[in-house]
């Protein structure tokens, strides 16, 4: 006889600024995919903050269109910093560099918006089972299509950060990081957790294209205007 | 078996020239069909032959609506899609009592729900397990509709669909409807291919199939979607399942609004098409989930259009009319509350 097992709640994050397609994709994961909550968030920020106040988020589904982004180093700083959480991309753009960018940055699936309702409740499943899920359109080769690194594309990663790219939250980690505060001091002047602050730590290193906090305070203090 | 593509340009212009005739014969009820046989019919004059598979599209949409022109138009889009297959023969037929369906479904269960469905209306039925007793039970006597599902073993719809295609005499053009789960539009393509005349998604309630098997005896010129395309009851009836009936009629309002705010005047000038691409954005996911795929598609390829700035005007206009259609079919849904 073997022992009934209680399952773990599943809970899902969205992040998206468009109201009205969260409320059909939180339909869609509660009433069908069987998640006991899913969180709603309307930037990468507010997104980020939630991730880290919370163990148990076992999916989180990020528009592209949505602030904060615009760069694949966010993408690559969440799937760093949780490494057990599944990742994917929910775009209305079917452009197969954004596609591959986003792959590049590890998402666990890229899924169209423009699917219909049970498409996307299939294309969402597949993802949550383990499989990598991208659009069949992806397959489709543009005319006269050249084997390269990816250029274009809204993710595409560019040399340098510049101060418009990062987000708020980003904006703030990395003017204290330039004043020399530790993760520790700057959680508490922003009121973040820690966790939240070490994702945020993550994004800045890949947009400034740094692997230290010298280094990264030394690119910040570049980006930043001189002080008035 | 490729012909001259002058010569191919005049036939199509010359079923378009008669069927704007016809359709401005039948008056009242057809001016959308006429207006979108208008404009593709002055596309046409500029020799535009690649676009033939766009007129095509846009026409089936217009008959979506479940306009009579269906069959002289669905010819007409063979003929411009370069289909192997026959232009579907099955036209509404004349109102009557009681009528033979056959039911080619492999799935006890669904077969006995659709025999009582339509024995309670009073019909008479055949069941078939699978598409070789659905081929045999057409050769064997006269049928008046076919509820054809697509995944069967032995012999799938599609292949049965093309053999009774292939028969002759009267019993080749019966109505046949398609009935499967998760229809992508390429695969509502391929049934169009095969020679069906009509399509219904699974699930499907009671109401929704009984419409359906209506409209093609002759009972119901109501709109009756003929194949999944835009704002059919199928993706529609999903989105209220899933949300609420108000939601999604909410849903169409603010799509209306939208198309309204995006298709107003065409763009000219660079803030102009910044502008069109974020509203086109907005409306590929809400297209979508609204049941308009062809909408949602075209709204992307518009927006990328708005930014690398090829192609914008045509892809406008193409998806203007598209949108257009999507309106009248979201006035009608609101309208029957």
């Amino acid at each position: 006889m073997g022992m009934l097992f209680m399952r773990s709640p599943q809970i899902a994050l969205i992040a998206d600024d468009d109201e009205f397609f969260r409320m059909a994709l939180r339909a869609i994961l509660a009433g069908q995919l069987g998640f006991d909550e899913v969180i709603e968030t309307a930037s990468l920020d507010e997104a980020v903050e939630k991730l880290s106040s919370r163990a148990d988020i076992s999916l989180a589904l990020f528009d592209l269109g949505m602030p904060g982004m615009e760069s694949p180093a966010n993408l690559r700083a969440v799937r760093d910093c949780f490494e057990t959480l599944r990742v994917a991309v929910v775009s209305g753009s079917q452009c197969r560099d954004d596609v591959l960018s986003a792959l590049a940055a590890g998402v666990h699936g890229y899924v169209p918006k423009g699917l219909g309702v049970s498409e996307l409740a299939q294309a969402l499943k597949l993802i949550i089972d383990g499989v990598i899920y991208v659009p069949p359109s992806v397959a489709v080769l543009p005319a006269g299509a050249v084997i390269g690194p990816i250029a274009a594309g809204r993710l595409a990663s560019s040399p340098g950060a510049t101060l418009d790219t990062l987000t708020p939250r980003q904006r703030s980690v990395l003017t204290l990081l330039v004043q020399g505060q530790s993760n520790k001091a700057i959680a508490r002047d922003l009121q973040l957790g820690e966790g939240t602050v070490k994702v945020h730590m993550a994004a800045l290193f890949r947009s400034l294209g740094v692997k230290t906090r010298t280094a990264a305070a030394v690119a910040g203090g570049r980006l930043h205007p001189p002080a008035s | 078996m490729s012909r001259e593509p002058e010569s191919e340009t005049a036939t199509l212009r010359a079923e378009i020239a008669e069927l704007t005739t016809l359709a401005r014969k039948a008056g009242h009820g057809f001016n959308n069909v006429l207006q979108v046989l208008i404009l593709e019919a002055e596309r046409l004059e500029e020799g535009d032959i690649g676009r033939i598979p766009d007129i095509a599209a846009n026409i089936l949409l217009a008959v979506s609506r479940g306009e009579r022109l269906a069959n002289s138009l669905l010819g007409l889009k063979h003929k411009a899609g370069q289909g192997a297959a026959p232009p579907v023969a099955a036209t509404p037929s004349a109102v009557q009592a009681s009528a033979r369906i056959l039911v080619a479904e492999d799935q006890e269960q669904n077969g006995q729900a659709l025999q009582k469905i339509f024995e309670a209306a009073g019909h008479t039925v055949v069941v078939a397990g699978d598409g070789v007793e659905a081929v045999a039970a057409i050769e064997a006597a006269p049928f008046d509709l076919v509820m054809m599902d697509i995944g069967m073993p032995v012999m799938d719809g599609l292949t049965a669909t093309r053999k009774i295609r292939a028969m002759t005499g009267p019993r080749a053009a019966v109505p046949i409807v398609a009935t499967s789960g998760n229809t992508q539009p390429e695969e509502a393509q391929s049934f169009r291919d095969a020679g069906m005349s009509d399509h219904i998604g699974k699930p499907f309630g009671r109401a929704a199939v009984l419409r359906k098997v209506d409209f093609w005896l002759g009972r119901e010129t109501a709109p009756a979607c003929a194949l999944p395309e835009a704002g059919t009851a199928t993706e529609f009836d999903k989105i209220c399942a899933l949300m609420g009936r108000p939601w999604a009629l909410s849903g169409l309002a603010k799509l209306t609004a939208q198309i309204d705010e995006a298709f107003g005047a065409a763009p000219r000038n660079g803030e102009q098409h910044g502008l069109l691409a974020s509203q086109a954005h907005a409306l590929i996911s809400l297209a979508s989930l609204l049941g308009f795929p062809i909408l949602s598609r075209l709204c992307g390829e518009l927006e990328q259009a708005c930014k690398s700035g090829l192609d914008l005007l045509p892809r406008y206009e193409q998806a203007k009319i598209v949108a257009t259609q999507a309106q009248a079919t979201a006035a009608d849904i609101i309208a029957a509350g």
